[in-house]
């Protein structure tokens, strides 16, 4: 016996699960009879349901072979999905039995003679990966990952599952249509900024005309419109000149700025016809006809607008001004001018990054207009009337304000149409118009934009045409050359590339301009199964190969980066240098420190740890937990993001994240904490409280996320997630779950939440997995549904001790901590086998079990350092080999 | 102030709406200016899904079956549309109660294949989108991710669209001649390259690939029927005005039910253009932890709820608002559906809506007597307006079964279907 093989039984014997007698259990004597009594009548020698013959097994000398088939038969008798209910059942203690055989028998096999590659099922890009090769690809920093829908999270409940990354249905088109809006910005970045003038007499409306005034402007049902085509997508600064010449005393007037319908900034006007105001919103304005309107609307001012002089009286010249009808307020229009698209942010644009810092009362007050739909209104009546209904009281159509600011509306809206507030009057005031309000004045755009200066496509555009004797068709060749070698992870061969040039050629035989008929090749491309997936080709035999260094590269950049190659990488690649261990460790290091290794740092934690659920599948009741907004998710987020990042850049141990004395917060974290005094949206390294502790069970996203209940703390779940998230241990769903008392966990129970649930757990078929689960959910019962620390629960101290059913005991969260330190290897052994298969994109099969037990080797005896994690994944067998089947050959 | 510089709230609050969704709702029954279709309306499958069982008590319809029953308190609000539809009691789907992944999964599914895929493949054709997936709510992870849907294809489940935005721009994104010939040019590569690719790897891998292509081919056909709209056999509704298109909607509205309403909105806009015939709308996630607090009365999640059966706990008072709400939106749908006139009957006339849940009483995950309703009249091929009553034990699959051969799938067996209803 090897020396591996003996570490690794010694490994594999201490994270087994507890077994009940340490007899040693007999195939023929002990486990065939059972498998005769329940399951050989319809999976043996006289019926192979499912092509099962359990019985023509011979258990003893081929279990390796079969070790597939008996995994499965283990998981179908512990899910008690077999035998079916109508049969007879075997008792607890034979489906015990059998599980501990199997379990026996693994332990036994010999695994130095089980070596396999694995199949990765052709990997489809996931959608980070495809906007992250998009974005390196054009060096232009975009992303694209919410224009696709969700990614399917797999077997291996990772994203990056390839079983589940495929092509069907609509998707292709979703590819064409991203990619081709995409390249046309990119490709037309070089045309000239654009500036277009369209006077107020050109737009149309569909009220009459003032035979003295010109066109009115109604709102937004009648607001005048004009059509504009976009030559080119990008960002344009669209201005209005106007000013205003008559105001109430309780209103100004304002207008709204439409662009294809919908709101893109509000103002209220108070330039005058003599000082007119440049009213400017930042737009994105995609390719083709887009409609501009301008509606009228009320604005109530603040007491400093109202005190301003009235305006002087207008002339009015020509047909070119547009009023508002209502007779007591009115404002006019000149002309908008689009402009764009632009390269760099005009200076004084106002943009939204999307992030609160940048909002105000009155921007969030204006997002919420825009939500606030009709339909909304009509639910909001409806919950009313049901409401009236169930309390017996006549439904009376109520103020649909009062409703308004019963469901939590901004006051400010309502305020702005509810109250009218009356200034005094300054009838005869005749003082000059302070400046701030003519001139260039920027609007907040209504939706949040986030301005990306236009991609410079130099990079791409490598060749021209004209410039020696270079013609059009050898220029596009040696640009596609180049983007699709660099797209497709590998030099591009020369059918590949003829048919690549295939568009780009028809279109310049047409006539076409050579750079829209670059784009068309730049899209096929972009849509080429090359591009897509990352084929892996090799001989046409079923064993193991070597990957080329070409797939290794890209293997590595898609493992730690989640996109192409770089250049660098690509070239150590080329030259072959690649195979070289040296080089290959210092490519990763490289690739860690850079920033584009973000993505793996945080879709890895996300992904297996599961907080990325937070405010979308998990949401808090937002009765109980009002606390529980956008800004906090965010904060929670960002602490186990950056705590995983920075685990990783600084090489910490992995066991820092079972308890470590620091982690992460920002501002709104260290308040919900009550840790620390950090200030601004950056998370900074802060030293966690005694008690409190650290390590991921001590942070906020963990514990939202594996507290499923959305009133209260869910202790069962919260142990369920420790033994599957840590311990990669899935429990089978119980049938059925009676539930708590409604009042369990409140101040008017009369047992403690506790009690309650020990009263829950009598029933012995319950107990054996809460036996397991519960203490490790109660050991972090200080921690409330958001992750806050607390003393009590309803007026009674919390009891965070618990005994595990391996004899360890604890009495707080930190002697649970101290107790998950002491299995750490356990811990370790899962975070390997998760890595792995986010790094691999496949399920592990028996034949990974050796590369992960030595990982783990290799992980204590270095500290447990986090890139020898990295390193040892990235220099594993199957990772640096390929196979076409799944299956081991092998006696 | 004087009374008239006072602007009447309800104008200002208007202009708001106006500029904001769905107006449309309004424009629906202003009278056609378009010619009408030669053809005859063609049929539409909806498929409305209900997660965690229904409160039994509260769902099931005393008595036998037939005309004259009485509605149960959950099925109340289809009370102005009875004539419509038809409650199914005693379908059993056969699944011994486990958790909710493997009901779901068979729902609407044997063999691989959802009937609503089957019904897209043989009536799919003649439009844009051979079928349309709606939720509102979005996929879970790892195992749980089979609970965020019920549409499969060859064992593959598809997720639906959450975003109202990315449905709308599918459905009236115009492509003008230049970009449709720039993609077939395109598609022409891209198949020949697939092709090519397709002979070199393993028999694992060429599966992605053959799926690729037939996705390929697909969008090929779907840019000739641009290219060439006379030979389309879309039906062109006479009701159909573009004015009474709904503005583009910005984003997921924060709201379920307004939410929800959208997505339904939607559905009937994909109906009523025949982008679709086929469209399947999840209301919700399976075993999911989230609330229904806008319900009066509600506070605790769907799934919480439907573990009801505690002494003294009143969780079957919410699990049945939550059921009742469920049903709402049904009736919703269909009030919608009757407004929209395709030539002297309606919409609604030409549909046929499934709408039900996986598991009967969801306090013990049963498959028995599952929540079930069918509804529309599938132009005339289906007779709706009585409370069906099958013999207990009545495999779910014999509905689904009925259910394609009502849409003219030519199917004589649907999973361990043992006949087909009595209908």
């Amino acid at each position: 016996m090897t020396r591996t093989r003996l570490l690794f039984i010694a490994i594999v014997v201490c994270a087994a699960r507890p077994v009940v007698s340490e007899e040693r259990i007999d195939y023929a004597r002990d486990i065939r009879p059972v498998l005769k009594t329940y399951c050989f009548q319809c999976h043996g020698e006289a019926k192979q349901k499912a092509e099962i013959n359990l019985e023509a097994l011979d258990a003893e000398r081929s279990f390796l072979r079969h070790f597939k088939l008996w995994k499965r038969v283990r998981k179908k008798l512990d899910s008690r999905e077999m035998p079916p209910e109508k049969n007879i059942q075997p008792t607890d203690r034979e489906r015990l039995l059998i599980s501990n055989w199997l379990q026996q028998s693994t332990q036994n096999i010999d695994w130095s003679k089980v070596k396999h590659a694995g199949h990765i099922t052709l990997p489809r890009l996931s959608h980070v990966e495809y906007s992250n090769s998009l974005r390196d690809l054009l060096n232009w920093n975009i992303d694209l990952a919410d224009r696709f829908p969700d990614d399917v999270i797999g077997q291996t409940g990772f994203s990056t599952d390839r079983d589940d990354l495929a092509i069907r249905g609509p998707l292709l088109e979703r590819y064409l249509d991203v990619a081709d809006s995409v390249l046309n910005e990119f490709v037309r970045s070089d045309s000239p900024v654009t500036t277009t003038k369209i006077e107020a007499e050109n737009f149309k409306t569909n009220m009459t005309d003032h035979p003295k005034w010109g066109q009115m402007i109604g709102n937004d049902e009648h607001a005048i419109h004009t059509y504009f085509v976009v030559e080119n997508s990008g960002y344009y600064e669209l201005t209005v000149r106007a000013w205003h010449y008559r105001k109430s005393l309780a209103h100004l007037t304002g207008m709204r700025v439409l662009v294809n319908d919908m709101p893109a900034a509000e103002t209220a006007i108070l330039a005058t016809q003599k000082k007119p105001g440049d009213y400017k919103v930042l737009v994105k304005l995609s390719e083709g006809r887009q409609k501009i309107s301008i509606a009228r609307s009320t604005v109530v001012a603040t007491e400093e607008e109202f005190r301003l002089p009235r305006p002087p009286k207008p002339e009015f010249t020509n047909r070119r001004t547009a009023y508002d009808f209502n007779p007591y307020i009115a404002a006019a229009i000149d002309y908008i001018e689009i402009k764009g698209p632009l390269k760099q942010l005009p200076s004084g644009a106002l943009t939204l990054t999307g992030k609160k810092t940048d909002s105000t009362p009155e921007l969030e007050a204006q997002w919420q207009l825009m939500r606030l739909t009709k339909t909304k209104l009509q639910a909001l009546e409806k919950v009313a009337e049901s409401k009236a209904r169930a309390e017996g009281v006549k439904y009376k159509k109520k103020n649909i304000y009062d409703q308004l600011l019963e469901s939590g509306l901004n006051p400010y809206i309502v305020n702005r149409f509810n109250k009218y507030y009356v200034p005094p009057s300054n009838e005869n005031d005749t003082r000059p118009l302070p400046d701030k309000f003519t001139g260039t004045i920027w609007l907040h755009p209504f939706s949040r934009v986030k301005f990306t200066p236009a991609p410079d496509s130099h990079h791409v555009f490598t060749a021209k045409p004209g410039l020696g004797l270079v013609s059009k068709q050898l220029a596009a060749k040696i640009i596609l050359k180049q983007f699709a070698s660099r797209a497709f992870r590998r030099r591009v061969t020369d059918v590949e590339l003829d048919q690549l040039l295939g568009p780009c050629n028809v279109m310049l035989k047409e006539g076409k301009p050579f750079r829209s008929s670059v784009q068309s090749s730049l899209l096929a491309t972009l849509v080429s199964p090359h591009f897509l997936f990352r084929p892996e080709q090799g001989p046409v035999d079923e064993k193991d190969h070597k990957l080329t260094p070409y797939e290794l590269a890209s293997r590595l950049s898609y493992f730690l980066w989640m996109s192409i190659p770089d250049d660098e990488l690509t070239k150590a690649a080329a030259d072959g240098r690649l195979v070289d261990d040296e080089v290959l460790l210092r490519q990763i290091d490289r690739m860690l420190k850079d920033s584009k290794s973000t993505s793996f740092t945080q879709q890895f934690p996300r992904q297996w740890l599961g907080y990325y659920e937070l405010g979308r599948n998990i949401q808090p009741s937002s009765k109980v937990f009002p606390e529980f907004t956008d800004d906090l998710v965010h904060a929670m987020i960002g602490e186990t993001d950056t705590f995983f990042r920075q685990l990783i850049i600084e090489n910490r141990p992995l066991t820092d994240l079972i308890d470590s004395d620091y982690t992460y917060l920002n501002e709104t974290l260290s308040k919900h904490y009550g840790i620390g005094n950090v200030h601004g949206d950056r998370f900074l390294k802060v030293p966690t409280r005694v008690d409190r502790g650290g390590g991921v069970l001590g942070m906020a996203s963990v514990l939202t996320t594996s507290s499923s209940h959305p009133a209260r703390t869910s202790p069962v779940s919260r142990g369920n997630w420790i033994l599957l998230k840590l311990f990669g241990e899935a429990l089978p769903e119980p049938p059925n779950v009676p539930p708590l008392p409604r009042e369990a966990g409140t101040a008017t129970s009369k047992l403690s939440f506790r009690e309650s649930f020990e009263l829950h757990r009598r029933d012995p078929s319950c107990a054996a997995c809460h036996r397991r689960i519960d203490p490790l959910g109660f050991g972090l019962e200080n921690y409330d549904s958001l992750g806050r620390w607390r003393t009590t629960i309803g007026g009674k101290p919390i009891e965070a001790s618990g005994v595990l059913p391996t004899g360890e005991a604890f009495a707080s969260p930190s002697e649970l901590r101290a107790v998950l330190m002491k299995k750490k290897d356990q811990i370790m052994t899962n975070i390997i086998r998760q890595m792995m298969k986010f790094a691999l994109g496949r399920e592990l099969e028996y034949y990974d079990e050796p590369v992960v037990m030595s990982i783990l080797i290799e992980l204590k005896k270095n500290g447990y350092r986090s890139n020898t994690l990295i390193r040892q994944i990235v220099l594993s067998y199957p990772f640096q080999h390929k196979n076409r089947s799944k299956d081991a050959t092998h006696d | 102030m004087t009374k008239s510089t006072r602007i009447s709230r309800r104008a200002v609050l208007k202009g708001v709406g106006a500029a904001l969704p769905l107006p449309f709702l309004d424009a629906m029954s202003s009278s056609s200016i378009a010619a009408p279709g030669s053809q005859k309306p063609p049929t539409r499958f909806a498929c409305l899904y209900m997660p965690n069982g229904a409160y039994p008590a509260n769902w099931n319809i005393d008595g036998k079956g037939g005309v004259d029953y009485k509605l149960s308190p959950i099925l109340k609000p289809l009370e102005d549309v009875r004539d419509y539809v038809m409650p199914i009691s005693n379908l059993d789907h056969g699944k011994k109660p486990t958790n909710h992944q493997p009901m779901v999964n068979d729902y609407l599914t044997a063999n691989g294949n959802s009937i609503d895929i089957m019904i897209a493949n043989q009536i799919g054709d003649a439009t844009r989108y051979p079928y349309i997936l709606l939720g509102t709510e979005p996929a879970m992870g790892g195992a749980k991710f089979i609970c965020s849907t019920i549409t499969r294809q060859n064992h593959r489940p598809i997720a639906p669209e959450l975003h109202p935005q990315t449905v709308f721009d599918r459905l009236f994104q115009k492509s003008g001649k230049t970009k449709v010939h720039k993609f077939k040019s395109v598609l022409d590569v891209t198949l020949e390259q697939n092709k090519a690719l397709a002979r070199k790897v393993g028999r694992l891998d060429r599966n992605k690939l053959d799926q690729y292509s037939t996705s390929i081919r697909e969008v090929e056909t779907r840019l000739d029927r641009i290219l060439n709209p006379e030979e389309s056999k879309r039906w062109k509704s006479p009701s159909w005005n573009p004015s009474s298109l709904m503005p583009r909607p910005a984003s997921i509205p924060d709201h379920k039910d307004v939410h929800t309403e959208l997505m339904l909105d939607l559905m009937l806009l994909a109906f009523w253009t025949d982008n679709t015939r086929v469209s399947t709308m999840m209301f919700g996630n399976e075993s999911l932890n989230r609330g229904f607090e806008f319900l009066d009365g509600v506070t605790a999640d769907h799934h919480v709820t439907s573990h009801w059966d505690k002494k003294g706990s009143k969780l079957f008072k919410q699990y049945t608002t939550i059921g009742h709400w469920h049903v709402q939106k049904l009736r919703s749908l269909m009030k919608k559906m009757q407004t929209i006139d395709e030539g002297g009957s309606t919409l609604l006339d030409h549909s046929l809506i499934l709408f039900g849940s996986c598991m009967g009483d969801g306090m013990r995950h049963k498959h028995n007597n599952l929540p079930i309703v069918l509804a529309g009249k599938a132009g005339g091929r289906f007779k709706p307006g009585r409370h069906l009553v099958e013999s207990p034990g009545t495999s779910h699959d014999n509905m689904l079964l009925s259910t394609l051969n009502v849409m003219g799938v030519d199917a004589k067996r649907f999973g361990s279907s043992t006949g087909t209803l009595h209908l």
